[in-house]
C-alpha cells in the first residue's frame, strides 16, 4: 500500500482537497444540525393532543357581557343539540360531566415544598379519550385517580410561576411522577385519593378524570338539584374534521371551536419549513463538495493515468489500483463527518438546557443516535457513490 | 501455460503487401515452452505491436491469438492480470518503469505480487548487473542503460511461461549484455519457459531453436 501510495499520490492537489473538506464540512454540518435540532424540538411538532383524536372537536357558545346576565345563555339548550346532532358531518357528540363535590388538591415533595388548591374535576365519556386503557380505569377499588391536565397549566407553571418563585422548572416527564394528593368532601363525607398525572392535553382546558371515578364520586359526595344542568360544552367527533360545512355552520350559529394548535401550531409549521430550508441548502452544499472531490479525484487519475496503465500491465488489478483513490475519499469524507458531528454536538449544548426543560426527557438522548445514523446513511451513501465513480475512472483510463 | 499459437494474425495498421516476407504475419505459427526464438526484423514490421498483442495490451489485430487454445481477445480483466502476474513476462522497449520510485522499489512493486524471490535474490541480479550501488537512488537519476538493465531485473522477478525481451539490449555493451543474457538464461531454464527475443538482427548470447523473420 505504501509504495502504491507514493507512486499515486502524485499530482495530488492539496488545495482542492481542502476545498473539499471544507465544503463537506459546511454541508455536512448543516445537515447534521438541521437533523438533529428537528429530532430535538420532535416534541413540538408531535404534541397534537394525544388523547383526543384529531377527528374530535370541543365546541362552545361565545361568552359575551349579556351571557353574564342570563347564565341559560352560554350553555346549550336540548334544541341546540339536536340540531347539531343532525349536522352531516357529525358522527357523534359527547357531554362533559362536571364534579359536583368539593376537591382539595395538595403537593408535597422536597423540591416545591407544600402547597393547596381548591380544584374541580370534569369527565368526557371514556370513548372519546385516546390514553391507553390500563392508564384511564378507575375502579371502587383503586385509590389512585388517572387526571388529565391543560398542558397551558404546566406551561404556567415553568414560564411563569417558577421563575418567579425561583422554583426549579419541570417537564411533563417529571411531572408525571409527582404525586399529587386529592381530598374529595361533600355530603359531610370526605376521602383521600392520590391523584396520577396521566398526560398533558391542549385541546381540553378543563382537568379531566374518569367517567366512572366522576359517577362514583358525585353519587357519594355530590350534591343535588345538579340533574337538569345544561352542558355548556360539547366534544363532536367529526368524519372529517377539515370539512368546511363545520366551520360555516358553528359560525352561523355563533359557537367557538377550541383551537388547540393556534399559535403554537402555526410556530411549529415555520420552524419546520425553515429547518426543511436549511436541510436543502445543507444538502446542496454537501452535494458541491462532493463532486468537487469525485472531479478532483478524476484530474488526478487523469494526471497519473500512465502510472495506473503501467501497473495494470505488471499484473495489478484494477480494483487494486483503485483503491487507494478510495481510501483517500473514504478517509477525508469519515473526517468531514466526524468533525461536522463534533461540531453539532457542541452547537447542541447552547440550546438543549432549554429544549431539556420544554419537554420530555427520555427522548432527549435518543435523538443523538438519530442524527448519527442520518450522519452514517449520509457517509455511506458518499462513499459509495466516490467508490463507484473511482472505479468507473480507472477503467475508463486504463483499458 | 504450454503454447502460444498465432492464426493468421496481422496488425490493422498493415496492409497485406506490408507483411508479405514475414514468416509470422498472416501465417500460422506456434510457439512453445522450453524453446528459444529470435524474432528479427528492420524497424516498422512490428515488433513491439507483437509483443503487445500477445501481452494482451492491444486488440488491432485480424486473425486469432491462442493460449492453450482460448483465444485471448475474450480475456477479461481478471485474467489478463493472471497472465501478467504468473505466466508472460515482457521487457517494454519503453521499460514502464515508474520515475518516482527507487530502483529497488520498482522491483518491489513487481515481486510483491508474486513473492517470486527474495530480497536478497533481488540485491544479488543488482550486484550481478553491476547497478548496486544505484539500488537506492530515485529511477531518475539512472541512465538509459541502467534503466534498461532494473527493467530486465524487474521481467525476471515474477512466475512466467514466456519471457518476451523487446530490443532489451540496446543500450548495453558486450559485456554488460554477455552478463544480463546469462542472468535471464538461467531464470528461463530454472522454470522451464520459452524465450522470445526481438531484435533488429544482432543475436546476442543465446542459443536459439529457431530465428523467425518478422
Amino acid at each position: 500500500m505504501t509504495l502504491m501510495w507514493k507512486l499515486l499520490k502524485k499530482n495530488l492537489s492539496i488545495p482542492q482537497l481542502a476545498g473539499y473538506v471544507f465544503a463537506g464540512f459546511t454541508g455536512l454540518s448543516i445537515i447534521l444540525f438541521g437533523i438533529q435540532f428537528y429530532a430535538d424540538t420532535k416534541p413540538l411538532y408531535s404534541s397534537n393532543d394525544s388523547f383526543l383524536k384529531p377527528d374530535f372537536l370541543v365546541i362552545n357558545k361565545k361568552v359575551s357581557t349579556l351571557s353574564n346576565l342570563s347564565p341559560a345563555s352560554n350553555t346549550f339548550s336540548e334544541k341546540d343539540v339536536d340540531d347539531i346532532k343532525q349536522q352531516p358531518f357529525v358522527k357523534k357528540i359527547g357531554f362533559f360531566t362536571s364534579s359536583k363535590f368539593g376537591i382539595r388538591a395538595s403537593v408535597s415533595s422536597s423540591a416545591f415544598g407544600r402547597f393547596y388548591t381548591e380544584m374541580f374535576f370534569e369527565s368526557v365519556p371514556d370513548d372519546f379519550i385516546d390514553v391507553q386503557s390500563e392508564k384511564w380505569t378507575w375502579t371502587d377499588e383503586q385509590s389512585d385517580i388517572p387526571i388529565i391536565l391543560p398542558r397551558t397549566y404546566l406551561t404556567l407553571y415553568n414560564f411563569g410561576f417558577a421563575q418567579s418563585q425561583g422554583l426549579p422548572q419541570v417537564s411533563e416527564n417529571l411531572v408525571e411522577k409527582i404525586k399529587l394528593t386529592v381530598t374529595i368532601y361533600g355530603n359531610g363525607k370526605s376521602k383521600n385519593f392520590d391523584a396520577r398525572i396521566a398526560g398533558f392535553s391542549d385541546k381540553l382546558n378543563t382537568i379531566l378524570a374518569p367517567e366512572s371515578f366522576l359517577k362514583y364520586a358525585n353519587a357519594e359526595y355530590g350534591h343535588e338539584n345538579e340533574k337538569t344542568s345544561k352542558p355548556s360544552r360539547i366534544l363532536v367527533e367529526t368524519y372529517n374534521p377539515s370539512d368546511p360545512l363545520i366551520a360555516k355552520y358553528f359560525g352561523e350559529k355563533n359557537y367557538e371551536i377550541a383551537d388547540y394548535r393556534g399559535n403554537t401550531g402555526k410556530a411549529a409549521y415555520f420552524l419546520r419549513l425553515v429547518i426543511i430550508t436549511v436541510l436543502i441548502i445543507g444538502l446542496i452544499i454537501t452535494l458541491l463538495a462532493v463532486s468537487l472531490m469525485l472531479l478532483s479525484i478524476s484530474l488526478l487519475i487523469y494526471k497519473n493515468r500512465e502510472k495506473l496503465e503501467n501497473l495494470i500491465l505488471l499484473g495489478y488489478s484494477r480494483s487494486t489500483v483503485a483503491k487507494p483513490y478510495q481510501m483517500l475519499g473514504l478517509l477525508l469524507t469519515v473526517f468531514i463527518f466526524a468533525l461536522a458531528f463534533v461540531t453539532v454536538l457542541i452547537i447542541r449544548n447552547f440550546y438543549i438546557e432549554k429544549i431539556f426543560i420544554l419537554f420530555d426527557s427520555a427522548s432527549i438522548g435518543s435523538t443523538l443516535i438519530f442524527t448519527f445514523s442520518a450522519g452514517f446513511a449520509i457517509l455511506f451513501v458518499i462513499c459509495f457513490a466516490n467508490a463507484l465513480w473511482i472505479r468507473k475512472k480507472v477503467n475508463e483510463t486504463a483499458k | 501455460m504450454k503454447t502460444i499459437a498465432l492464426n493468421t494474425v496481422k496488425p490493422d495498421i498493415f496492409s497485406e503487401s506490408d507483411v508479405s516476407g514475414s514468416e509470422i504475419w498472416l501465417k500460422n505459427i506456434c510457439f512453445e515452452k522450453q524453446n528459444t526464438y529470435l524474432i528479427f526484423s528492420e524497424s516498422g514490421k512490428g515488433k513491439s505491436s507483437l509483443f503487445d498483442f500477445i501481452y494482451c495490451r492491444r486488440n488491432d489485430y485480424s486473425g486469432e491469438i491462442m493460449f492453450d487454445g482460448k483465444n485471448v481477445k475474450a480475456f477479461n480483466s481478471n485474467q489478463k492480470r493472471e497472465l501478467r502476474s504468473n505466466h508472460i513476462s515482457l521487457v517494454f522497449q519503453g521499460f514502464r518503469l515508474f520515475e518516482e520510485l527507487t530502483a529497488m522499489e520498482n522491483i518491489e512493486i513487481k515481486n510483491r505480487l508474486t513473492n517470486h524471490k527474495t530480497k536478497r535474490q533481488i540485491e544479488e541480479m543488482f550486484e550481478q548487473m553491476g547497478i548496486s550501488s544505484k539500488i537506492n537512488s530515485p529511477l531518475s537519476l539512472l541512465s538509459f542503460g541502467q534503466k534498461q538493465r532494473v527493467a530486465i531485473i524487474r521481467s525476471l522477478c515474477q512466475p512466467f511461461d514466456f519471457l518476451l525481451l523487446d530490443e532489451t539490449f540496446s543500450h548495453l555493451d558486450e559485456t554488460n549484455y554477455t552478463i544480463a543474457c546469462s542472468l535471464i538464461a538461467a531464470e528461463v531454464k530454472n522454470q522451464n519457459a520459452a524465450l522470445m527475443v526481438a531484435s533488429l538482427g544482432e543475436t546476442y548470447k543465446f542459443n536459439y531453436n529457431y530465428k523467425i523473420r518478422l
